[in-house]
């Protein structure tokens, strides 16, 4: 049987929180719960703890203090039933309504700069949500998608976060994954959605997101067929989701800075492989680097930032090669790869002009 | 060059969104929650990198965070108050019971001067009369006397003596009890004993033990029913009666709580073969 990991005589947090997540192996599993029967003081944090997670996952969560806190109203507890099954019903009606807007675009096929400018203030979602109109991006992913150059062992790479890597490569992923939807890849997207659960075992999903990203009933589960169900369409938007509060008040990843860094790049350096410059030179993009916080970035992420914004000021069409190597450095490094020796895409089949 | 660290960063927002929620809950009022908000940040800061190093990725990052503010809570209680197990009673009233049971168990309080020290002292907004109610559900750990000051200004000497008397007998029969009581636990395996916990000492219903520990959550409502039998034929056999069992706070409601969460959980019975036929 192997021990959990004890700080003195009691067992460490961590240890704690792997079993509240019940991902311990059964051998680890079987210590901690010895251990728990029998000192009060982890029993009385493990069960504190769980109390708090049970209450936020069902919702009983009271706002004030006293003896109105003390149990959820009969408001609360009907809000509660009636919050839970209506919002996975309404989900996918809010899905099905955004795929069928994705498919119209798709088919119009308005190139970007002919578009309204929205007053709202941009996106990185807005930016990416225009790739799949497109389609010669998806010979480009079909081509490069797993030469990212990250390392496969799990954890951490030299610069960022576990939180923050796993972001900024599901982030990557994400836009990947619909870039091969819109395109019909299923066998990319197959290989895709095995990449994004890997990076969402890690977080705490609510069961409409479970249901949408993970196992049978997800994304893996609706490739089987071999054809790409429309209801996953745009993904990238329903993506969204991973960063809004569900109903139990908590997003399931905590970082969105890095999630929409990884969209962005990926986005970009799909467009710009693609020979597309205008996902660079529009105003959006402009935008969203000039409000990068540089300066708190790690300076192997931020170096790269700032030659993109450099080269896309002029006339980005003329920069395509160095602006997709950029990319592909960011892309490299954040997601996990040494900076000192990254392998990024290949960018030898960049199209300098259309 | 020296750069912010953005993983430490994020990781005490995170923590502050933790902190605020959960102050919320388990502070007896916005005085007291802004005092453990302080306390935890300066905490948190000096912990901050010994937090990030300890942090292997065996479970998610919240739930970790959760469980490190919690424990965060823990010592701030005990920093504050001293070390106390209140009643799954009090537990499952909130923090406002907890408090006032410390008060009338622990600091020998009578309701009136407790109720002072919350209104008054720690400012709980609660009025007497629903402090009033709170007591009044809280298990009968030690005598205790809800009067006014009025009346305590007439109690004599004697009485108090009776009091000392009565204390003394209900402490050696709880402590009898508790005795029983944990050489019977031990009959029990340890993921028996940590199901029991949860659902009989803290409150839990079933479906969050089921949730807690990972266990399917049908075959629980049996083996409950299984534990407690097994439990009370151990009591039994060691002469304790179920009265003898309500004399201790925390083990009061095993019988009564674990039937309740039988009846009121379990799904409806479905028609028999005959029924439906009918």
């Amino acid at each position: 049987m192997s021990e959990p990991a004890i700080s003195g005589s009691h067992l460490e947090l961590e240890s704690i929180a792997a079993f509240l997540d019940g991902r311990l192996a059964a051998g680890e599993r079987e210590a901690v719960v010895t251990h728990l029967a029998e000192c009060e003081g982890c029993y009385e944090i493990f069960a504190e703890t769980a109390r708090y997670l049970r209450n936020v996952e069902m919702g009983r969560d009271p706002e004030a203090f006293g003896p109105a806190a003390m149990a959820p109203s009969v408001e609360m507890r009907g809000r509660v039933v009636r919050v839970a099954p209506s919002r996975w019903r309404r989900g996918w009606i809010v899905g099905a309504l955004a795929a069928a807007a994705a498919l119209a675009a798709l088919v119009i096929g308005r190139p970007l700069a002919d578009r309204p400018f929205s007053s709202a203030p941009p996106t990185v979602a807005e930016l990416t949500a225009e790739l799949p109109t497109a389609m010669v991006v998806s010979a480009t992913l079909a081509a490069t998608w797993d030469e990212h150059g990250w390392p496969v062992m799990r954890g951490a790479g030299p610069l960022l976060g576990p939180e923050e890597e796993r972001a900024f490569q599901l982030g990557v992923r994400v836009v990947e994954m619909d870039v091969a939807l819109a395109a019909g890849e299923a066998a990319i997207a197959s290989r895709l959605s095995y990449e994004i659960e890997r990076l969402l075992a890690a977080v705490n999903l609510s069961d409409p997101l479970q249901l949408l990203y993970a196992g049978e009933l997800g994304i893996r589960g609706r490739l089987a067929s071999g054809a790409v169900p429309a209801e996953l369409l745009p993904l990238n938007r329903q993506g969204d989701d991973l960063l809004r509060p569900d109903e139990r008040g908590e997003a399931a990843l905590v970082d969105g800075f890095w999630y929409e860094l990884g969209r962005w790049a990926s986005a970009a350096h799909l467009a710009v492989v693609s020979g597309d410059a205008e996902l660079l030179a529009s105003k959006q993009t402009r935008r969203y680097l000039h409000g990068l916080p540089l300066q708190d970035l790690p300076e192997e992420v931020a170096e790269p930032l700032r030659r993109i914004s450099q080269f896309s000021v002029g006339d980005p069409e003329h920069n395509l090669t160095e602006i997709a190597h950029q990319l592909e450095l960011l892309i490299a490094v954040a997601g996990g790869a040494d900076p000192s020796s990254p392998t990024p895409r290949d960018s030898s089949s960049t199209r300098d002009s259309r | 060059m020296s750069q912010p660290n953005p993983a430490a960063r994020r990781l005490l927002t995170r923590c502050e969104a933790i902190l605020a929620r959960l102050s919320r809950r388990k502070c007896v009022s916005a005085d007291e929650s802004e005092d453990f908000r302080s306390w935890a940040r300066v905490r948190l800061i000096e912990q901050e990198a010994t937090l990030l190093a300890k942090f292997r990725g065996k479970s998610s990052l919240d739930t970790y965070l959760v469980t490190v503010v919690h424990n965060l809570l823990l010592d701030y209680r005990i920093s504050k108050w001293g070390k106390y197990r209140p009643s799954a009673a009090a537990k499952r009233l909130g923090s406002v019971a907890m408090r006032l049971e410390m008060l009338l168990v622990r600091e020998g309080l009578s309701f009136d001067e407790a109720a002072e020290v919350l209104r008054r002292n720690e400012g709980v907004s609660a009025t007497v009369e629903e402090l009033s109610a709170i007591a009044q559900k809280l298990p009968t750990r030690l005598p205790r006397r809800f009067e006014g000051e009025e009346t305590l200004a007439r109690v004599r000497g004697s009485e108090r003596a009776e009091d000392r008397a009565l204390r003394g007998e209900a402490a050696t029969a709880a402590s009898r009890v508790e005795e029983a009581l944990d050489a019977a636990l031990l009959t029990l395996s340890a993921e028996d004993r940590l199901i029991l916990k949860l659902h009989v000492q803290d409150g839990f219903s079933v479906a969050d033990v089921s949730r807690t520990l990972h266990l399917v959550q049908k075959p629980l409502y049996r083996r409950l029913g299984q534990l407690t039998d097994k439990l009370r034929r151990e009591l039994e056999a060691r002469g304790i009666s179920r009265e003898d069992v309500d004399q201790i706070g925390e083990w009061q409601d095993l019988d009564i709580d674990v039937d309740y969460h039988l009846t009121d959980e379990l799904p409806p019975a479905r028609p028999s073969k005959q029924e439906r036929g009918r």
